[in-house]
């Protein structure tokens, strides 16, 4: 779970983290190799990096293929949520999300999820294809040039990071390495399980618990120079509750009376569909952006959403924000909501 | 008669799912944040590259443990190009 209590540590100490760890080589350049025994390297890495480390996505390819479990919670949506991940290949993963509604909220969704007020089974199975490349020839000119700069070097690591202190090297070094475009898939299917409560034809109260389910397909390119790209589309099959009316009774059959709020008809069955587009990129150190245009085909609305993340949690990084929406539903209507607990991803989690 | 294989362990920390790491162009496969490979000794250097893309102060690691004449250790924290990639040559 996390808080809000934590997120003005959580800014600290990303700001002092925001630059090359001074074990990565290069500042200064090759002092870590002679100040550093194989022994104090091994624990100045363990230090820096952690015997554990947090995978808000449960998508790393190198992580134990095993099963991980995260919970969180998100003010916006006031959902609880467990995923199980586990790595089937280098690119392939399998995860099973569990999420409950957590709290009774009296606000009218504003994103038109059906599923949103069940307890929700969501599995998925996802593919990112990655292959960036570096050119080892123009690399190892690099590294001459850099020996030659510096006669008593011994070094035989270049990277990105560990070459700040030379900027025509690092500029050379970052054209000899191809990014490459990452291609993403995903397929997602969620039921849900809600109770409802109504009234009867003689005013008694009635309990049924429905089942609604979901299916989701979703793409999406990672282009290096300019952030993730993707489309989605949902199908979703759900039960909505009937509508409710005021009524004045009779109050234990005596002379008084009571007037009691009821649902006067069984939860009626209803489909739904969505298409979204969507973008998702960093926005320097502190922040990044994931605007979303959905566009639902029965009700003819669009629903425009733009979660700014500025909140970060050092576990789990980027995990909250503000989220400005819009939907084109009776009129228009805008919202504006703090959500704490969705960690921001490259790609869709 | 065939050159004696050396092994070769790998260590790798990162949560992002953009991390990647080649050996000869060839991809590693961690298993529990370790690649162990064996390898034929050659003259020439063998080229280990690696690649990580994620949001900028994500943290970490790759290590070459196994041998110890050409053990290394490099760990960062992204920068705000949210990027690091590196190169490693050693001899077997």
């Amino acid at each position: 779970m996390q808080g809000p209590w934590r997120i003005p540590a959580a800014i600290v100490v990303c700001g002092l983290l925001a630059h090359a760890a001074p074990i990565a080589g290069s500042d200064p350049p090759d002092s870590w190799e002679q100040a550093l025994d194989a022994e104090n390297k091994r624990a100045a890495y363990s230090g820096l990096i952690g015997g554990r480390m947090a995978d808000p996505s449960l998508t790393s390819p190198i992580g134990p293929p095993g099963l991980a479990i995260q919970f969180t919670t998100d003010t916006k949506d006031r959902r609880a949520r467990a995923k199980i991940g586990l790595r089937l290949g280098n690119d392939l993963f399998f995860d099973v999300k569990f999420i409950v509604p957590a709290g009774d909220s009296e606000a009218e969704p504003i994103d038109l999820d059906g599923l949103r007020r069940s307890a929700v089974l969501d599995l998925g199975i996802h593919y990112l294809a990655w292959n960036p490349r570096l050119d080892a020839g123009r690399a190892k000119a690099i590294r001459d040039e850099y020996l030659a700069r510096h006669p008593d070097s011994k070094k035989y690591i270049l990277s990105l990071n560990a070459l700040k202190g030379e900027p025509d090297l690092r500029r050379r070094f970052l054209q000899a390495i191809t990014w490459s475009t990452a291609v993403f898939a995903a397929l997602r299917a969620k039921i849900g399980r809600q109770d409802f409560t109504y009234a009867d034809s003689s005013f008694e109260s009635v309990s049924a618990q429905k089942t609604s389910a979901a299916l989701e397909a979703a793409a999406g390119i990672l282009v290096p120079a300019w952030g993730y790209f993707g489309a989605s589309f949902e199908a979703q099959r759900f039960y909505e509750a009937g509508s409710s009316a005021e009524l004045i009774l009779p109050y234990r059959g005596g002379p008084a009376e009571q007037i009691k709020t009821l649902v006067l008809e069984p939860p009626g069955r209803r489909s739904r569909t969505r298409l979204r587009v969507e973008y998702r990129r960093t926005i320097g150190p502190f922040a990044a952006v994931n605007p979303r245009l959905s566009y639902f085909p029965k009700e003819r609305a669009a629903l425009v959403e733009l979660p700014l993340y500025a909140f970060r949690n050092p576990e789990a990084g980027l995990n909250g924000g503000v989220n400005l929406s819009w939907i084109s539903r009776n009129g228009g209507r805008v919202g504006l909501a703090l959500f704490i607990g969705s960690t921001f991803s490259l790609t869709p989690d | 008669m065939a050159a004696t294989k050396v092994r070769v362990v790998l260590k790798a920390k990162a949560s992002s799912s953009f991390f990647r790491a080649y050996l000869d162009e060839r991809r590693l496969r961690f298993e529990e944040g370790a690649a162990a490979l064996d390898l034929e000794p050659k003259d020439q250097d063998y080229v280990l590259t690696w690649f990580i893309r994620d949001i900028p102060g994500t943290k970490y690691g790759i290590q070459v443990d196994e041998p110890e004449r050409v053990r290394m250790t490099y760990a960062a924290t992204l920068d705000a190009s949210g990027k690091d990639a590196g190169i490693y040559w050693f001899k077997i």
